[in-house]
């Protein structure tokens, strides 16, 4: 005999407000219904009524951990439309901004996740080892969330001698914390019980499902937007693209402990060869000529899309924002399926759900 | 060209792999041959769904590594489209977005339920103002 079980819209496994309706037959889940749109805003819709500049305020405020790469993926598509040429220094902060942004969002990533699988320890180790790439953005920018580093055309902000050699100290820390990551989540029991070989999901489902990001390179999909489809200064610099093939929830995970060390890697290399010179194109971006652009960055949870289309006037005609977590938490829906009702929060939790990217 | 992929295969729906972006003018039928053909692939990125004049268009994104191409389907006057969720489930969800944003009824959609906004609010808010 069958019956529903409501988990939300508010949930101490949960960081945001999102419902899930699960029909279980006994403890195993059937089937799994996620209802969203607590946190609808109509960002799309309010880009339209402002001007390009004024928009990169409003779309950076989308998300509160991935702020960076929504303003920069809005940054790309208004510079494809607008031909706008952003200089070279401007490009390596850009970088350096987004790779300390990805450890703080994989950081706060993996602490939720061991929070929701009851390891709390774990919990308060990772997140208090977070503190310190908080403290490099807060630095480089003056904010803990919302940098405000990019504008139109470059970044408002600029690094020092005394800025780089702190972020390198930090990257000491850090770079210990992540071994220590990566130690604890390959050879502890709990953690090893709890998530290997729950939520399952095959390449070739995972492809059909449209998965971005971890979730994708956890099932052994071979695609990061820095390597396949290279933006930026990315090309220059050195690091693994990380695919595991495992394609449960514990290969997804350690997917981005592997990628907190990529990162690491690419700051150090963005610190040695930052080059000299302006940080932002003076040419201000007011009419753009009729235009349809794509500008995609991949943000700490995968592939983030704006679609940009332009009438030659001073607002955008329409903004689409695809965002990861739009397309990641369907395919939770179907591995949710066939699991016990005790991984469900671990099988949500474990895409990084990111509710108000995806209510926008 | 892209690697992996027949020229002769793209170049039936006028596409030619080149540069970062192709958009194409698409018909319903075109659009699920292209999906039937190319869903293996081609990674499903989005729908985006914008008014232009009197007229409602609807772009389908499919990426393939650094390339994307948009498949451009006018919106018929009655706003009813076939739903390509059955053939590729990734788009369930944008589907429904829609739905609820413009009012574009995807016909064959296995749940078509409000996605982001409550069911008691009216359908397609982001034509009103």
């Amino acid at each position: 005999m069958g019956y529903k079980f409501p988990l939300g819209p508010y949930h101490p496994a949960f960081e945001e407000g999102e419902y899930i309706e699960l029909q279980l037959e006994g403890e195993m889940v059937v089937d799994a219904e996620i209802k969203i749109g607590f946190i609808h805003r109509a960002i799309e819709k309010s880009a339209t009524k402002r001007t390009f500049i004024r928009d990169l305020g409003l779309v950076e405020r989308t998300c509160g951990i991935c702020s960076f790469h929504h303003s920069w993926a809005y940054c790309l598509a208004v510079e494809k439309a607008a031909g706008l040429e952003v200089p070279e220094r401007a490009e390596y902060i850009r970088v350096l901004t987004a790779e300390l942004e990805r450890i703080h969002s994989h950081l706060m990533y993996l602490g939720a996740m061991a929070h929701k699988m009851g390891f709390d320890t774990l919990f308060m180790f990772t997140w208090s080892g977070r503190e310190a790439v908080m403290d490099m953005l807060e630095l480089l920018s003056g904010n803990r969330v919302n940098y405000a580093v990019n504008t139109l055309g470059g970044v408002r902000r600029d690094v020092d001698e005394n800025i780089s050699s702190q972020i390198r100290a930090a990257l000491e820390t850090l770079e210990d914390l992540a071994l220590k990551l990566s130690d604890t989540w390959t050879k502890d029991a709990s953690i090893l019980a709890r998530t290997k070989n729950v939520g399952f999901v095959s390449r070739e489902q995972a492809h059909l499902l449209g998965v971005v990001g971890p979730t994708a390179r956890g099932s052994g999909i071979r695609e990061d937007l820095r390597k396949t489809s290279p933006y930026s200064v990315y090309p220059l610099m050195d690091f693994d693209l990380v695919v595991l093939d495992g394609g449960d929830v514990w290969s997804r995970t350690f997917v981005r402990v592997l990628e907190v060390l990529e990162s690491i890697k690419i700051i150090r290399q963005v610190l040695d060869k930052i080059p000299s010179g302006s940080i932002k194109n003076p040419k201000p971006v007011l009419k753009i000529e009729p235009n349809d652009v794509i500008g995609r960055v991949e943000a700490p949870r995968g592939e983030l899309a704006y679609h940009l289309i332009t009438d030659g006037t001073d607002k955008p005609a329409r903004l689409k924002i695809r965002t990861p977590t739009l397309i990641n938490l369907p395919a939770s829906e179907h591995m949710m399926r066939g699991s016990n009702l005790a991984d469900a929060p671990v099988i949500v939790g474990h895409i990084d759900p990111c509710m108000s990217c995806m209510d926008r | 060209m892209l690697p992996g992929i027949e020229q002769a295969k793209l170049q039936r729906y006028g596409l030619n792999g080149e540069g970062e972006r192709e958009i194409v003018d698409v018909d319903v039928l075109k659009l699920f041959e292209f999906i039937t053909d190319f869903k293996d692939v081609f990674r499903f990125i989005s729908i985006t769904a914008y008014p232009e004049g009197d007229s409602l268009f609807m772009q389908y994104h499919f990426s393939y590594g650094s390339w994307i191409a948009s498949l451009r389907l006018l919106v018929p006057e009655d706003k009813v489209v076939p739903s390509i969720t059955p053939l590729l489930p990734a788009a369930d969800w944008a589907e429904r977005e829609i739905m609820d944003l413009f009012d574009i009824k995807f016909s064959n959609h296995p749940r078509p339920k409000r996605l982001i906004i409550p069911d008691d609010a009216k359908r397609g808010i982001y034509l009103d103002f």
